[in-house]
């Protein structure tokens, strides 16, 4: 158990020159109130924004000025024994457009510490656990523990959010501590995640009648920081299988089978003012049916995100991040998607692109206001994702800005 | 490794359930009576005056 002094004294401490480091014997079998209570913790934010979009339904469809921005969450963990322990977090989410609103069990987990040695450590998960491969995907959902108020969609869709988010099943995870070769953590994981209603209408739109579930999703992910390095490297991947059961009743659309298979590379560099990251992606997604019985079709997309932080004081930090991503990476501008489809999905939702500066400033090491510009072209990663809405998302451009005022503890 | 790195670790883990976050306490006394109270623990401190009840190691840069 690690025992950390709170806030900035830590980091006048982190650079004293002389560190001293106390420690008690692990042998010791005294039975302690103090660390009954602390198998026991609890934590949790909230976290208000105001958003607004011009020139798209990010958000909303009538484009004013909204408040759906609200995260609050609350979790808990229970240290059952040396090698047991039990974790959840419900958390309520409010995005508008983004992804459903309403109250979510976020994880429900048992925690299985298999094997735990100076450079070894082995942890099972079962249970409803959260996505851990890619470079932002556990934090997602957690305003401070994620680089700005909307992530790089083209990793993090909104649009996908429920259904990528996390899963229901078994984890793993292996880390492994090398003094010459560094740092490694290899990530398993193997389960499904229900697919509401909403998120069917999210992602096909409100013509489809019929039923989605998801029938797998096996991941995996592995990462590397060389020691005493300030770089650290991943590569990730991603198999899930999808069906659809169409509605007798006048389904515009029919059965089918979707697979999705997506990998990423990242690279990340946190140094003492500067920090720099990144992840490219591509993503083969076939669709055999849906649109008609004999469709078969895999559109392979790419995507790729680079980011920049600066630490200008303790309290105040810089952002700024440039994105692209192609549906189908042969047709980058769209035009071959604007002729199969006979005009009905425009050249503009065959890409995403997007021009990200803002800031964050601490007012205390638990409270952030964080602001930012987005300027986007491109409607690729609007919902709904299979019959896009080309009334309202009628323009190339659009732009945003985001202001959200976060509390932890 | 730089302090901020070490919240975003404590944060990640707190709140996606990989793990748990460490006791925050708020001045060295209180470090020190924690880590004396608690079997297995560890805790960084800047100097030391009572070296008895616990085990130290000094680390030089």
């Amino acid at each position: 158990m690690l025992l950390e002094l709170k806030g900035k004294s830590v980091s006048m401490l982190m650079r004293k020159l002389f560190f001293v480091l106390v420690f008690v014997a692990l042998s010791l079998l005294a039975i302690n109130v103090k660390a009954a209570e602390q198998d026991f913790q609890f934590h949790g934010f909230i976290a208000q924004g105001l958003i607004d979009v011009n020139g798209s339904d990010f958000v909303n469809d009538d484009g004013d000025l909204s408040t759906k921005l609200t995260e609050i969450g609350f979790n808990a963990s229970y240290q059952i024994n040396d090698s047991l322990r039990l974790a959840g977090q419900v958390v309520y989410l409010n995005g508008g457009n983004r992804y459903e609103e309403g109250v979510r069990v976020d994880y429900a987990l048992l925690d299985w510490s298999v094997y735990d040695s100076s450079n070894w450590q082995t942890n099972l998960y079962f249970g409803r656990f959260k996505n851990n491969h890619w470079l932002y995907s556990s934090s997602r959902d957690i305003p401070f523990a994620r680089p700005s108020i909307i992530l790089p969609q083209s990793a993090y869709f909104d649009g996908f959010r429920d259904i990528a988010v996390g899963a229901d099943g078994v984890a793993m995870k292996i880390s492994h501590n090398n003094d010459d070769y560094g740092n490694f953590d290899f990530n398993f994981s193997y389960g499904t995640s229900p697919v509401s209603d909403k998120q069917a209408e999210i992602l096909l739109s409100d013509f489809a009648q019929g039923k989605a579930k998801q029938d797998s999703d096996i991941q995996a992910s592995l990462y590397w920081q060389p020691s005493f390095s300030p770089w650290r490297f991943g590569i990730s991947y991603l198999d899930s299988d999808f069906s659809y059961q169409a509605n007798n009743k006048g389904d515009l659309f029919f059965d089918a089978d979707f697979s999705f298979i997506f990998y990423t590379a990242n690279a990340l560099f946190e140094g003492e003012m500067w920090e720099f990251s990144g992840e490219v992606h591509q993503s083969h997604f076939t669709t055999k049916g849906f649109y008609h019985p004999q469709h078969d079709g895999t559109p392979i997309s790419q995507g790729m995100y680079l980011q920049s932080r600066y630490k200008v004081t303790n309290e105040l930090t810089l952002l700024a991040r440039y994105e692209r991503f192609y549906n189908d990476k042969t047709d980058k501008t769209g035009k071959k998607l604007e002729e199969q489809t006979g005009g009905l999905i425009p050249a503009r939702f065959g890409y995403h692109k997007d021009l990200t500066l803002g800031f964050s400033y601490d007012f205390s090491n638990n409270l952030r206001l964080r602001l930012e510009y987005h300027w986007l072209q491109g409607a690729g990663r609007l919902t709904p994702v299979v019959l896009p809405n080309s009334q309202i998302n009628d323009k190339s451009n659009w732009q945003l800005w985001a202001l959200q005022l976060m509390y932890w503890f | 490794m730089f302090p901020y790195q070490l919240d975003r670790i404590w944060h990640k883990l707190t709140y996606s359930g990989l793990g748990v976050a460490p006791i925050t306490v708020n001045t060295p006394k209180e470090l020190m009576d924690a880590v004396r109270s608690t079997p297995g623990s560890i805790g960084y401190v800047e100097s030391l005056k009572d070296e008895e009840t616990s085990n130290v190691v000094r680390i030089k840069r």
